[in-house]
């Protein structure tokens, strides 16, 4: 049989110029093919193809998985060997097979060769519950056959004679071989190992068929499958406290400017869903939009403070302890962009939407009419295990779906507890804010304070640091009752009221008075002097 | 006894229906593709074929094409199993499609219908 195979193959069209399946294969004359040599000039002499092939475009083959095609810098290169790698559960087979049925849907056929790895009717039937299968496309465009007997049989020149006779036979251009491990444990060496895959290399460049080699391995080792694929793909799972979540990495993919680093991944009904780090993506890597007109509360004595409002496209952080006010603020500026026939977005982490209509609609702030015609979307998240991309990309989908000039993100903290690795936090809010700025959206941020004293959390990790405007919120403490303070601690595009004033809230809305007058250090909760209540105040804690 | 040739390029798959057809007295060959089996049938014509569809070198469907136009094999009861969704025509007189998974009891049913107990 085998030689058989081999002169099969060797006889191939697009086999003429390659010796990598003949009996020289083992000998030196092979040498190590350049993987830029690709047959493409000699497809003049190809017989026509039986069927459609992709239409010819800038060499990417994408994978169609959301957000994958980011990370990888515009898709695998046509013709390259890659690897993916991870250990058993990664969900190695699940991206390969999504992405092969992305492939037949852009017309190209696919061949899927397993090893010793799970048998095709189990995949298959595992298979179907995902959105992306297409039963139509089994043994059509995309072929199920085992190469186990030629590797058992053969060792590696059977199997590569194997692929080299069915790719001659059904022209695949994407190719995964499924349990690569078994590849490895039938070389008697490294340089073995290495030869084959340096010959497959070249092969499914010579044929244009882009191939994923699954394997159980983790890290960047010098293992030959490593150094020699065009590019290296990790699936992995990362551990904080009880809590696992996916994460995926590029270690290395030539030719193609990646994302570097680790960025968090799903796997839903729809296959995998992967997140690039926000603060990763090129897009965030050109000079931020200016807007200059203002966005106000529709709360005149507020307004006046923030010298007519907020910068369009800015991001505001209304800073202040639990129950002092920060959502009514934010609901404040939503009333205000609704009332002016804007799209508005609640983005919230903590209150039910109910909770929220309900809790506004007790300071006179309605918003049933928004959220009934559409004016006001709530998007409201548990307080689940989403990491803080899953979140930023529903939070741009929300944004980019309502074409919403008006945001609120209630709770930041809650992007913090989802970052999994907290230090990234700071650049996650920069890149944060400037993507909002790019879609043009108007901000506001609440980040909690603790009740008393200092926040605990250092300036990198406090989303207040990285807006452009600060409203600070504090309660006071005099006479033996608590009054709310508001000031504006920073605003970067024009003048503000500098002063602290008194924010009170009743059932008829939100108003701010004159403030105290004397004592210092208010706002950090311990004031030199007892403070004098002016005149025309309400009483405390209103 | 009855001979019975299964072809699939799975060799889990080859395994398990020998076993069964084993137990229950066929004489099993098997083949991991289309033209190993053909090669089969030629040299000890089996009483029925059982094959995958999808397979390097000759898939299900081809051998089937071959059995038939083959003047000793062509009255030999086919059963072509597979995951795809859509039986292939067949230009055979006694070819039918199953879809894989196929149960022990189904297997072993269909087998009985066609060739008799072993």
């Amino acid at each position: 049989m085998r030689t058989g195979v081999q002169k099969e193959a060797i006889n191939a069209n697009i086999d003429d110029t390659l010796p990598i399946v003949s009996d020289n294969s083992r000998s030196k004359r092979a040498g190590p093919p350049s993987k830029n040599e690709n047959f493409m000039s000699q497809d003049d002499n190809l017989p026509p193809d039986p069927l459609p092939q992709s239409p010819l475009n800038d060499g990417s083959v994408t994978t169609g998985v959301p957000g994958l095609d980011d990370i990888l810098g515009g898709g695998f290169v046509e013709g390259g060997l890659y690897m993916i790698q991870g250990m058993a559960g990664a969900g190695k087979t699940i991206l390969s097979s999504q992405i092969g049925f992305h492939r037949v849907a852009q017309g190209d056929n696919v061949l899927y060769i397993t090893l010793i790895a799970e048998s095709h009717t189990k995949l298959l039937s595992h298979l179907r519950s995902l959105s992306f299968y297409n039963a139509d496309a089994i043994s059509d465009r995309m072929l199920f056959v085992s190469g186990y007997h030629e590797l058992m049989r053969e060792g590696l020149a059977g199997f590569l004679a194997l692929i080299a006779s069915t790719i001659k036979a059904s022209r695949p251009r994407f190719m995964v071989i499924d349990g690569f491990r078994s590849a490895r444990e039938f070389s008697s060496t490294e340089l073995e190992l290495s030869q084959f895959i340096h010959e497959l290399s070249a092969f499914v460049s010579a044929a244009r068929c882009t191939t994923l080699i699954l394997a159980p391995l983790s890290g960047n080792e010098p293992h030959p499958e490593h150094t020699l694929v065009d590019g290296l793909i990790e699936l992995n799972r990362f551990n904080t406290g009880m809590r696992r979540a996916r994460e995926i990495e590029v270690h290395k993919l030539r030719a193609r400017d990646h994302l570097l680093g680790k960025h968090s991944f799903n796997i839903t009904t729809d296959g995998l869903v992967t997140f690039p780090r926000l603060e990763a993506s090129p897009a965030n890597q050109h000079a931020p939009r200016h807007l200059d007109t203002r966005a106000n509360f529709g709360f005149p004595e507020f307004d006046r403070m923030m010298g007519g409002g907020v910068v369009r496209g800015s991001t505001t952080t209304l800073v202040g302890p639990s129950g002092i006010g920060k959502t009514l603020l934010g609901l404040k500026f939503l009333q205000a962009g609704v009332e002016s026939g804007e799209r508005c977005v609640y983005f919230g982490l903590y209150e039910s939407p109910e909770r929220l209509i309900a809790k506004a609609a007790s300071v006179n702030i309605d918003l049933g009419g928004a959220i009934e015609d559409g004016r006001l979307e709530i998007n409201w998240h548990s307080a689940v295990e989403l990491s803080i991309d899953e979140l930023a990309a529903e939070l741009f989908a929300v944004v980019n779906r309502t074409n919403a000039s008006r945001l609120v993100v209630d709770g930041v903290d809650g992007f913090r507890q989802s970052a999994n690795r907290s230090e990234r936090f700071g650049l996650f809010m920069n890149a944060l804010t400037q993507r909002l700025r790019d879609v043009g959206v108007t901000t506001i941020v609440t980040e909690e304070l603790s009740l008393y004293g200092e926040s605990g959390l250092p300036a990198t990790l406090r989303a207040s640091a990285m807006t452009e405007n600060i409203v600070l919120m504090r309660y006071v403490e005099a006479n033996s009752a608590l009054y709310r303070m508001i000031s504006i601690v920073k605003q970067r595009d024009g003048a503000n009221d500098s002063s602290i004033r008194r924010l009170t809230i009743d059932s008829r809305g939100l108003h701010i008075t004159e403030g105290f007058i004397g004592p210092t250090g208010i706002l950090s909760g311990h004031p030199s002097l007892s403070p004098a209540l002016s005149v025309s105040d309400p009483g405390p804690r209103t | 006894m009855k001979k019975i040739l299964v072809v699939d390029d799975e060799f889990d798959i080859l395994t398990t229906w020998r076993l069964v057809l084993e137990m229950e007295g066929y004489e099993v060959t098997t083949a991991s593709n289309g033209r190993i089996a053909l090669e089969a049938a030629a040299m000890r014509a089996p009483d029925l074929v059982i094959t995958d569809w999808m397979m390097p070198h000759m898939d299900g469907v081809e051998l089937i094409r071959h059995l038939a136009a083959d003047e000793a094999l062509g009255q030999v009861p086919v059963i072509l199993m597979s995951a795809a969704a859509h039986a292939p025509e067949l230009n055979h007189p006694d070819a039918r499609f199953r879809r894989k998974p196929l149960s022990v009891d189904d297997l072993l049913a269909l087998v009985n219908h066609l060739v008799g107990p072993a």
